[in-house]
């Protein structure tokens, strides 16, 4: 009973003729002749809203468009030469990055800046200039430090 | 190519148009001009934003008018433009709005309830049919973008299901399809109304 009334209401929705097997499930269905009722009053209401008049358009409407048309032809070729040049920014820059990542991707890890070799000089010049930098603890140093200290004392 | 009569100069305006002659576009849009803000106005329901839109419509017409291969009718293909604007301006317009009576404020509610009752309140077929108009109209303006697309078309333009799926680029099952849907809410709506009356 339930899936023949969903099939009636969808049948009373539709346009066109009603057929008569909805009639007769009228005659016996109080919820769905409530339906067709209500459907009904509902699209005298959306008829009476489609009489209510559109507004006019003003007198010289199309004149006063036609005189606008240079201004907007004007304003779109300038956004669409500006969204050109962002976008010609846009591809500039991800070709800039992928030529930079292949770069990265391509130069080999021996190069000079890379090698073990290099590395090894590097490490030589950075303990120079440590060396440089704090007092070194010679063997003079190390016998100035002791200078004053108890002579013979040893045991 | 579109129905139109032999002698029509349609044809030569949409033609001079392409090439950029703004007086031959003023024909054009003299032509439709009254259909275009027949549409703005039933499916947007605003009359102070009318002309506006429909200015904002024609000009767009025009800057895509190379686009126009002579397919469609001229018509079909300007209303279709007509139609997607205002389909856009709803859903800006959506982004704060509430959907149906079901899902209106109290404050939405009152307002339509107020409306109907400082008419009178009740008595008689004319009274009754114009609290439905009241009713219709506001379920109209909250019903969601596309339902509300689909209902005017339909129920207020009085267009066939070809028609529709021909602006909308629909096939004709999907806009039976989504034309049940939307009446079935809004009737949903209507009843829960006139129930809690």
């Amino acid at each position: 009973m339930i899936m023949r009334c969903r099939r009636v209401r969808k049948l009373i929705m539709e346009d066109g003729a009603r057929r008569e097997d909805v009639d007769r499930h009228l005659t016996q269905c109080a919820a769905c002749t409530a339906y067709a009722r209500d459907w009904a009053g509902l699209r005298t209401a959306l008829r009476r809203v489609a009489e209510e008049p559109a507004p006019e358009p003003s007198l010289g409407f199309a004149a006063r468009l036609a005189r606008q048309l240079p201004n907007a032809r004007a304003e779109a070729r300038a956004r669409e030469a500006s969204l050109e040049r962002t976008g010609r920014r846009f591809v500039l820059a991800g070709v800039l990055a992928a030529v930079l990542l292949a770069l990265g991707l391509l130069v080999p890890p021996s190069g000079p800046v890379r090698s073990p070799e290099a590395a090894e000089i590097q490490t030589a010049r950075s303990e120079a200039v440590a060396a440089q930098s704090y007092p070194s603890f010679s063997n003079q140093t190390i016998e100035a430090e002791y200078e004053f200290a108890p002579q013979g004392g040893g045991h | 190519m579109a129905t139109l009569e032999k002698d029509d100069p349609e044809v030569e305006w949409i033609r001079r148009t392409q090439q950029g002659d703004g007086d031959a576009y003023a024909l054009l849009v003299a032509r439709y001009e009254r259909r275009v803000f027949s549409s703005v106005y039933r499916i947007l329901r605003r009359r102070e934003e009318v002309e506006e839109v429909a200015q904002e419509i024609f000009v767009k017409a025009f800057l895509a008018v190379g686009s126009y291969h002579f397919e469609a009718a001229f018509s079909t293909w300007l209303m279709r433009i007509a139609i997607n604007h205002c389909y856009d301006q709803l859903r800006r317009r959506r982004s704060s709005r509430l959907t149906y009576f079901s899902e209106m404020s109290e404050e939405g509610e009152q307002a339509v309830v107020q409306g109907t009752e400082s008419r009178g309140g009740g008595g008689g077929r004319v009274q009754l049919d114009l609290e439905n108009r009241e009713l219709a109209e506001k379920m109209l303006e909250r019903a969601p973008p596309e339902d509300r697309v689909i209902l005017t078309l339909k129920e207020i333009e009085d267009l066939s299901v070809e028609e529709i799926s021909k602006l909308l680029r629909l096939k004709s099952s999907t806009v039976k399809v989504r034309l049940h849907r939307a009446r079935k809410r809004m009737l949903a709506d209507f009843r829960r109304w006139q129930e809690g009356e």
